[in-house]
C-alpha cells in the first residue's frame, strides 16, 4: 500500500509539471501574439512546434517518472491484487470442490440411507414373516398337544368309566349273592361248608 | 427253669401285659416317665409277685429301662416260646355258626397234622362270614368262608 502511495505522489508531480509547462506555453504565446496588431518574429506555427516540443518532452518526463517511480508500485500493486485475486478464485473453487464433495458425500450417504431402509423394512418383512411361521407352528404343536392330551383324557376317563361300571355291577352281583347266600344257606349247608374246608385245607 | 416255673412264669406276664395293656394308650411312651415313677411303677405291678422274683426282677430292669410299654409284644413272645418248647401251637378259628364238637375236633386233628404239633384252638363265632370257617394258626389265615368267596368273585368279575 505504501508503494500504491508513492505512486500516487509521483503521478501528482508528473502531473504538476505537465501542468507548468502548459503554462508556460501559453504564456510565451500570449507574450508573442497576445497584443493585437504586433507582428511576429517567428510566426504562428514556429510557436506551435515549440508547444508540441515541450509538451512531448513534458510527456516523455511524465511517463519515464512514471515508468521509474510509479509503475513498479503499480505493478506490484497488481500482481498482488492478481494474487489476491487468483487465491481467492482458488480458495472458490477449492471450496466449490469440498462443496461438491460434501453434495456428493450427502448423495452418497441418501442413496446408502435408502438402501438401508429398503434393507431393513425387508428385514423386518423376513422378521414379521419367520414370526407368523414360528407362532402358526407353536400353535399347530399346541393344538396336536391339546388334541392328544383330550384323546388321551378320553380314553382315560373311558377307561375309567368301565372299571367303575364293571366293579359296580360286580358290586352289585355281590350284594345279591349275599343275600341269596343268607336267605338259602340251610345248617347242612353250613356243615358241608365246614367238612370241606376240613378236606382242602391242606391244599391251601 | 422247670415246667412248671415256665407256666408259672407265662402267667405273671400275661398277668402284668393285661395291666400294662389297661393303662392309656402310650401312657408308658419312653421319655414320659422319670426313673421315679417308672420305679413306683414297677413296685405296684410286681405286688402280687414279690420284687424279688424272677419276674419281679426283670420287671424292674425294664422299668430301669423305659421299656415297660413293651409288656404285652414280650408276653406274646414268650407265649410262641412257651408253645415251641412245649410242642404246642395255637390257632384261631373263626366261624360263621357255633361249631359242634366233631367240627371243632376235626379241625383241631386236621391243623395237627398240618403243623405237626398238639393245636391249641380259639373259636369265635363270626356270623359276617356267612359260612364256612377261617383258622389263623403260625401267623399264616387259611380261609373257607363264604364272605371271601364272595369277595373273590367281586374281584374277579371287576376285572
Amino acid at each position: 500500500m505504501s508503494a500504491l502511495r508513492d505512486s500516487i505522489r509521483c503521478a501528482g508531480a508528473a502531473a504538476g509539471l505537465v501542468l507548468v509547462n502548459v503554462a508556460v506555453a501559453f504564456a510565451s504565446e500570449a507574450a508573442h501574439g497576445g497584443a493585437p496588431g504586433a507582428e511576429a518574429h517567428q510566426g504562428p506555427d514556429s510557436a506551435a512546434w515549440l508547444t508540441l516540443g515541450f509538451s512531448f518532452v513534458n510527456f516523455t518526463i511524465f511517463v519515464i517518472l512514471i515508468r521509474k517511480y510509479a509503475w513498479p508500485a503499480i505493478s506490484s500493486s497488481l500482481s498482488s491484487r492478481r494474487r489476491e485475486v487468483a487465491d481467492a478464485m482458488a480458495a472458490a473453487e477449492q471450496a466449490r470442490q469440498e462443496a461438491e464433495a460434501i453434495r456428493r458425500d450427502y448423495a452418497g450417504k441418501e442413496a446408502a440411507l435408502d438402501e438401508t431402509r429398503r434393507r431393513m423394512l425387508e428385514e423386518l418383512r423376513l422378521g414379521a414373516v419367520a414370526d407368523r411361521d414360528k407362532l402358526l407352528k407353536e400353535a399347530e404343536a399346541a393344538a396336536r398337544r391339546m388334541r392328544a392330551d383330550a384323546e388321551r383324557q378320553a380314553e382315560h376317563d373311558l377307561a375309567r368309566a368301565r372299571r367303575e361300571l364293571r366293579a359296580e355291577a360286580a358290586r352289585l352281583a355281590a350284594e345279591l349273592a349275599e343275600k341269596e347266600v343268607r336267605a338259602k344257606l340251610t345248617d347242612a349247608d353250613r356243615a358241608r361248608l365246614v367238612r370241606e374246608f376240613v378236606e382242602g385245607v391242606a391244599r391251601q | 427253669m422247670e415246667s412248671g416255673d415256665t407256666e408259672q412264669v407265662g402267667a405273671g406276664i400275661s398277668e402284668l401285659a393285661d395291666a400294662v395293656a389297661s393303662l392309656d394308650a402310650g401312657s408308658l411312651a419312653p421319655g414320659l416317665l422319670t426313673p421315679a415313677q417308672r420305679e413306683q411303677l414297677a413296685v405296684s405291678l410286681v405286688a402280687r409277685i414279690g420284687k424279688d422274683s424272677l419276674l419281679g426282677k426283670f420287671v424292674g430292669v425294664l422299668a430301669a429301662n423305659d421299656r415297660l410299654e413293651q409288656m404285652p409284644a414280650i408276653r406274646d413272645n414268650f407265649s410262641k416260646l412257651e408253645d415251641a418248647a412245649a410242642g404246642r401251637v395255637r390257632v384261631h378259628v373263626r366261624s360263621a355258626t357255633a361249631l359242634t364238637d366233631t367240627e371243632r375236633s376235626s379241625l383241631r386233628s386236621k391243623f395237627e397234622t398240618i403243623t405237626g404239633r398238639r393245636v391249641i384252638d380259639t373259636v369265635e363265632v363270626d356270623a359276617d362270614l356267612l359260612g364256612g370257617v377261617t383258622v389263623e394258626a403260625e401267623g399264616r389265615v387259611y380261609d373257607g368262608s363264604v364272605r371271601t368267596q364272595l369277595a373273590r368273585l367281586e374281584r374277579d368279575m371287576a376285572g
